[in-house]
């Protein structure tokens, strides 16, 4: 924990020295793009909130007290962030053309039936309700460990295996609807 | 769609990256944040106690000058009690120790107020 590189940055920002930060914007930005990306589906819209989040986080800095990791601390207000700036944008920025806009085309029919149903699925994800689309993209998508992704969102691990359940009951069902390719099998 | 399917798309994404002046859009963003002066609190411990003194003193006038105007039935004056001259009856009085409290008051909130801002500049 002493030779944690957050952990260092943070103490050098906390004494004054702002350029430490950079070390923390370089380690954590891809992640908190993609955080932002997953709850949004606008590379856009994701930088900005994710650098609004880091200058949240680089005001908030003294209420990291170390303890937790610097990753749970910084998806958390993250996704605090994420969550009340698309509560203003929305309700809804699934498309159903763009979901089914796959982006580089594959190779083969299997390939392309592949890339349409992850399509399909991503952008269902991010029409969830919050606390769905929250547990998926924090746990699946960011690959966060069950307990991690439970801190992250301030929530028992029990609650978070309950809503990731729900939400898998909730896209199969959205997913059936939305394409027939996707829900059958 | 199986459970397995639905875990296999989800996890299949691929990253993307952010813009190549992200991070330095980020730092100036910080810089920009660093750089602001932090607000001057408004000094609310020197200034509270004399916003409850004006405050009593407003009540205490007001109820003053209510009981002055409105009065008491005057109580037949007894040998034993203190009878106050004609010129401090008791309406005057009341009016005169509102006044009182009210220069004191004044004063008191001009004394803390001037005593904040030296301490703010």
């Amino acid at each position: 924990m002493a030779d944690d590189p957050d952990l260092l940055d943070v103490r050098r920002v906390l004494a004054g020295d702002v350029e430490a930060f950079e070390g923390i914007v370089r380690r954590w930005q891809r992640p908190l793009v993609n955080l932002a990306f997953r709850l949004c589906r606008d590379q856009g819209l994701a930088e900005d909130m994710a650098q609004e989040a880091f200058v949240k986080a680089y005001r908030g800095l003294s209420r990291w007290r170390g303890e937790g990791r610097f990753s749970t601390w910084l998806f958390a207000l993250t996704l605090n962030h994420c969550r009340s700036r698309l509560r203003r944008i929305r309700p809804s920025m699934v498309d159903i053309d763009e979901a089914l806009d796959i982006g580089v085309p594959p190779a083969g029919e299997h390939e392309l039936e592949e890339a349409q149903r992850a399509g399909i699925v991503r952008r269902a994800v991010a029409d969830l309700p919050e606390r769905y689309r929250d547990a998926v993209v924090l746990f699946y998508l960011q690959g966060a460990s069950l307990e991690e992704s439970a801190r992250s969102l301030q929530v028992p691990t029990g609650t978070l295996k309950a809503r990731l359940h729900r939400a898998r009951a909730m896209l199969r069902g959205r997913l059936a609807l939305l394409s027939p390719l996707a829900a059958e099998e | 769609m199986h459970r397995d399917d639905i875990e296999r798309l989800l996890t299949s994404e691929e990253l993307i990256e952010p813009s190549p002046g992200f991070a330095a859009s980020v730092m100036s963003a910080v810089r920009r944040e660093a750089a602001e002066v932090a607000p001057i609190a408004f000094p609310w411990r020197r200034v509270l106690p004399g916003l409850v003194l004006v405050a009593a003193g407003l009540v205490t006038g007001f109820a003053l000058l209510i009981g002055a105007f409105v009065g008491t039935p005057a109580s037949e004056p007894s040998a034993t009690t203190w009878t106050a001259p004609v010129w401090l009856s008791a309406g005057r009085l009341w009016m005169l120790a509102g006044l009182a409290g009210s220069l004191l008051v004044s004063w008191l909130v001009v004394r803390l107020s001037r005593g904040a801002s030296d301490t703010v500049l």
